[in-house]
């Protein structure tokens, strides 16, 4: 019933948006005459590896475009005797192509790496310049950086990477979580090759799930959002993974000190298919297991996995097929054995994707993309417990998650070198578990409870177009219409999309962007980390999807001969909706069997509103031997609920004043790199409390015999108690946040392929950062004092790791 | 076997690995201290006594030896005619009913000030009196435990009748009576109710017969008669907020969730003043 409403929906939509297309795209041929199209994929030379944003352009600049995400370009231009095409890329060398353009043409280009430069630089290549792009508010990060980068215990994170760019931050030490523009984790759409990933990370939020070595592309959208995306408000970070070589097996891996990863990939049938496997695993469990179990003691360990597989297959110029997917697992586990007992517990949580895609290329202007998409998240207790001579065995279970089926389909029409219109429908069948579920199986007895699943279609459709009205301005416009199919609720939201970019001379370029945004599923989580047991939960008729309105508006200039780039961004971001849980609520109990139909979480959140503002500094230095780059956010984010802090506007946990980040990389020569980061940040806004006060509750029966309050144990409402007082909510400033971090690499080029030992220090200066305060009393004789604790993670810790490729 | 408090072994598990990482936090501005009078009074048409609990709030930071010291308080009650001043005792305040009684659907102000500049006042208006038509049903029902084998159990539910068109608020409360013929004149009475359950509201069930609360006790075989005592107030939304939020009560102690307050309606103070009617139902169980 829900499915059809929805599929009534985009049927509509589809015929009013065909319409719409088919008259554009008639007025948009019908001015083309004696224009010819050039057209075809740009792939890196050696691996057959598509490349995604390469420019490609007319040697007078004035006229050009980009590859898609599958390395498509189109570019259509007038009849010529001799055109000049230049194809260019950050760290491969350019292509100049001279083409006598009288008829259509099609072209396979395959671009050199750049071996010469090691470094990697961010989000421009040395063709195109910041102030060219229409887009705004976009961080690119290429895997290469992603390794050179020094990181906590020698692991690669690509989210920690993210981290250090203007408007992004972390929640806490380590956390691998995003808070973007004032925006929670939640609102961020993590895209792997069109699967939704729910849950990013590994070991409660340190480590994140995504194996640079298998990713090919990452970006992060952050404003100004083109109307192909939608489902979140604060961002949308989409990663492709390889697609393996076509032409010989590489592979490249790493041993760390929590970690070993490797990847592996190469031509099923040369230049027509390929296959990428990469996996990582972390080990200490391995180690300390075998041991624990010889000295007989109780066996308690940890390991997270993930893997990624890729394969793909060209059938020819117009039509390919991708199928990749994504598995990764935690878990932690104790076992304890004694005399005729035996327990198991713990608990693990993973992510799996699987994406099959097909590409197909109606003619040289005309390009298209459909998807078919799984995604899963799950969290899971279990508890088994084995009398071994009574033959007694006991086993609980709980769970949750989320899974998602997906259809995509989108299209890439470039009729000239003015317009690229891009346009698509999405359709995603959730199915959500957020309720607890118990399993429970005594001897004789035997309790079964299944909380019910939740069903909720989300579905899009979108229209927009790149346009060039004149040679200094570009223009994204675009339209998105959203539409949930609740329980017992339809929701219908359209979203326009707008943003321009003015240029102004060679260098500098002013841009604006306007986006309306929703989301129509909440992520439900009472801490300040990234936890597993974080719910996935849909709008529904009581609790309505989240929306955002978005304005930014900033400048970027570009200094070709210093090889700097200088941008300067202001935002707004209005939220509505947002999601806070009321006090004293908590996700994270158990229920006893007879409780499940009573537990609804709507009843345990509340709904509010939230306010974002900031400016966002970025300098960056793209080559040489010294490159990196500088960013700093001034930013506030509040927040209002009206059943929180009496109703009063309050500042977000995540508020943080300001954010500084400096990045360098030295090429001291062909075989060593320095690199280092410094961060600092104004510390997480906390509740701390003012006093504490004797609380008396009421109870008639409080002088009647009670026989059962020790057996059963009643709440300890009918008692007095000591409670704090507690003022405006995170009415405290932690203590600001700052850490260096330095690494060296060595490279040595050997027969079988090259090797990396790297030394990094996380933490150099061994500043101790709080994670959290919590009250104490100290005692000095006969004096009490009272004060404040701090707890802090991580200090110095250095890490090695050898890696490798073949 | 179920576990409870999945946030429990996670935070253990984080807290200790930290703990060897702390100490105090030096260089910040710790939240300042106010004194403030912690005022605590329930009052009710039934109650031959009004008292009213008055104390004072604790430092947490700095020198805790420093007893806070009140000074010499007044208390003060209205019912919007007239103002009583309330007679000082022990640990607060009283007022006999004889001087003024308390009505349903009346508000009062009560206020406490001190020589010493500490003052607080709050408000109530006590629920009117209501006809929530109470039953009980009692039926038997055998339960197997693993190690005592068969058991018979009695399963007492009490129903009441919403009041329609206006928020009601509710708590419960049960004493059982057992008089034993070799003990008559000494019956055993013992609670069975002190928890959660023992609280609601009407929302979504305005004005409808609901299911208050039911108890489930073991059949007195050997006692000569049995009763339950089943109270039911009708309280204020004070009253329940209050009650509600000590149960989920949070001091921050978890550095992993939000702190949860305590519910508190007193202006200028901390603490609650609500009110409530009351009644009963003797349920005969044998």
């Amino acid at each position: 019933m829900r499915l059809h409403s929805t599929l009534k929906f985009l049927c509509k939509e589809v015929i009013v948006i065909s319409c719409f297309l088919s008259g554009f795209i008639v007025g948009l041929n019908g001015q083309q005459n004696q224009r010819y199209t050039i057209s075809g994929y740009v792939k890196e030379a050696g691996s057959g590896e598509s490349l995604i944003g390469v420019n490609v352009y007319l040697s007078d600049r004035k006229t050009g475009t980009v590859t898609n995400n599958y390395g498509f370009f189109s570019l259509t231009l007038p009849e010529s005797d001799s055109v000049e095409l230049v194809i260019s890329y950050v760290g491969f060398n350019p292509e100049i192509r001279k083409i006598s353009l009288r008829k259509n043409i099609e072209l396979s280009i395959e671009l050199r790496s750049d071996l010469i430069i090691r470094e990697v630089i961010i989000s421009a290549d040395r063709a195109e310049r910041l102030s060219e792009s229409a887009r705004m508010s976009t961080v690119k990060v290429q895997s290469a950086q992603i390794r050179n980068i020094p990181s906590l215990l020698g692991e690669k994170d690509v989210l920690k990477v993210l981290q250090l760019m203007p408007g992004i931050q972390k929640g806490s030490e380590g956390s691998s979580g995003l808070y973007v523009r004032g925006g929670g984790p939640d609102q961020n759409l993590i895209i792997l090759d069109d699967a939704i990933v729910y849950n990013a990370s590994h070991l409660f939020g340190f480590f994140s799930l995504f194996n640079g070595n298998a990713l090919k592309n990452i970006e992060l959208t952050k404003g100004g959002f083109p109307a192909r995306y939608g489902g979140r408000l604060s961002s949308v970070l989409e990663m492709n993974m390889k697609d393996g070589n076509r032409e010989e097996w590489h592979g490249e891996g790493g041993i760390g000190l929590i970690s070993s990863n490797i990847t592996v990939e190469g031509p099923l049938k040369k230049n027509r298919s390929s296959i990428l496997l990469s996996g990582r695993r972390t080990y200490a469990d391995l180690i300390i297991s075998p041991i624990l179990k010889l000295m007989d003691e109780e066996n308690t360990g940890y390991f997270f996995y993930d893997f990624n597989a890729k394969v793909n297959y060209d059938f020819g110029r117009k039509n390919k097929l991708y199928l990749s997917g994504y598995f990764g697992k935690d878990k932690f586990y104790m076992k304890y054995r004694s005399t005729g007992v035996r327990e198991n517990v713990g608990f693990l949580w993973g992510n799996s994707t699987a994406t099959l895609r097909w590409n197909h290329l109606f003619n040289n202007k005309l390009f298209a993309n459909a998807s078919a998409i799984f995604s899963s998240y799950s969290f899971g207790i279990y508890d088994e417990y084995k009398v071994v001579s009574e033959n007694k065995d006991y086993y609980a279970e709980y769970y949750s998650g989320i899974r998602d089926l997906t259809m995509k389909y989108d299209l890439d029409y470039l009729p000239n070198p003015k317009h690229w219109i891009k346009g698509g429908l999405i359709t995603i069948l959730h199915r959500f578990n957020p309720h607890a579920f118990i399993e429970e199986d005594i001897p004789g007895q035997i309790s079964e409870k299944e909380a019910e699943y939740i069903y909720g279609t989300e579905a899009g459709i979108y229209a927009e177009d790149t346009w060039h009205p004149l040679h200094s301005l570009k223009i994204n416009a675009g339209i998105r219409l959203s539409h949930f199919n609740a329980p017992g609720k339809n929701y219908f939201y359209p979203e326009p999309r707008l943003s321009a970019a003015l240029r102004i001379g060679d260098d500098l370029a002013i841009k604006a962007s306007y986006a309306s945004m929703s989301q129509y599923i909440h992520m439900l989580s009472n801490t300040g980390i990234s936890l597993p047991t974080d719910l996935w939960v849909p709008a529904t008729e009581r609790v309505k999807p989240q929306q955002s309105k978005q304005v930014a508006v900033g400048g970027v200039r570009d200094f070709p001969e210093t090889m700097l780039s200088l941008s300067v961004e202001g935002y707004y971001k209005k939220m509505d909706n947002v999601i806070g849980y009321r006090e004293g609520a908590s996700f994270l109990e158990l229920n006893e069997p007879g409780d499940v139909e009573k537990t609804d979480w709507q009843d345990k959140i509340t709904e509010g509103r939230s306010w974002s503002c900031g400016l966002e500094f970025l300098l960056q230095k793209k080559e040489g031997r010294v490159t990196g780059w500088i960013g700093y956010t001034l930013s506030w984010t509040q927040m209002q609920f009206d059943s929180l802090n009496y109703g009063r506007k309050f500042y977000a946990r995540y508020d943080r004043r300001h954010d500084i980040s400096l990045v360098a990389f030295f090429r001291v020569n062909d075989r060593i790199n320095l690199s280092g980061t410094w961060v600092y940040g104004t510390g997480n806004a906390v509740t701390l409390p003012l006093s504490e006060y004797y609380a008396e509750p009421h109870d008639l029966l409080k002088d009647v015999h009670d026989p059962y309050h020790y057996y059963n144990g009643f709440s300890e409402m009918i008692y007095p108690r000591t409670v704090n007082e507690f003022g405006e909510k995170n009415n405290f400033r932690m203590r600001s946040y700052h850490r260096l971090d330095l690494g060296i690499q060595f490279h040595k080029v050997k027969k079988w392929g090259e090797r990396t030992w790297e030394i990094s220090v996380y933490n150099a200066y061994n500043r101790l950062n709080p994670f959290f305060y919590y009250n104490d009393v100290k005692y000095e004789g006969e004096r009490r004092t009272g004060v404040l604790k701090q707890v802090s993670l991580f200090p110095v810790i250095p890490s090695f790791t050898w890696s490798f490729k073949f | 076997m179920i576990k409870k408090g999945v946030a429990t072994p996670i935070t253990f598990l984080l807290f200790f690995a930290l703990i060897s990482c702390e100490r105090e936090a030096k260089n910040i501005i710790l939240p300042e201290f106010r004194p403030k009078l912690v005022i605590t009074s329930f009052i009710s048409p039934s109650d031959t006594v009004l008292s009213v609990s008055v104390s004072i709030n604790n430092r947490i930071y700095g020198d805790l030896g420093q007893a806070e010291d009140p000074g010499n308080l007044k208390a003060y009650i209205s019912d919007g005619n007239r103002e009583y001043e309330l007679e000082k005792v022990a640990e607060g305040f009283k007022l006999s009913s004889d001087e003024m009684q308390v009505l349903p659907g009346q508000r009062y102000n009560l206020s406490v000030t001190g020589d010493k500049g500490l003052q607080a006042e709050a408000f109530c208006t006590v629920p009117v009196k209501r006809e929530f038509s109470p039953e009980a049903d009692t039926s038997k029902k055998v339960y197997y435990d693993a190690y005592q084998g068969s058991m018979n159990l009695l399963v007492t539910r009490v129903f009441l009748t919403d009041f329609p068109a206006e928020d009601n608020y509710y708590r419960f409360g049960c004493k059982m009576i057992l008089y034993d013929p070799e003990y008559y004149f000494n019956p055993y009475i013992t609670r069975i109710s002190g928890t959660a359950s023992d609280f609601a509201d009407d929302k979504g069930k305005d004005g409808e017969r609901f299911m208050a609360n039911s108890y489930v006790i073991p059949y007195p075989k050997y006692i000569d008669s049995a009763f339950l005592v089943f109270y039911y107030q009708s309280t204020d939304k004070a009253y329940y907020d209050y009650h509600m939020s000590l149960m989920k009560y949070s001091g921050g102690d978890n550095p992993f969730t939000e702190p949860s307050p305590l519910f508190s309606n007193i202006s200028g103070g901390l603490g609650i003043f609500a009110s409530y009617t009351l009644d009963s139902l003797v349920i005969r169980l044998r």
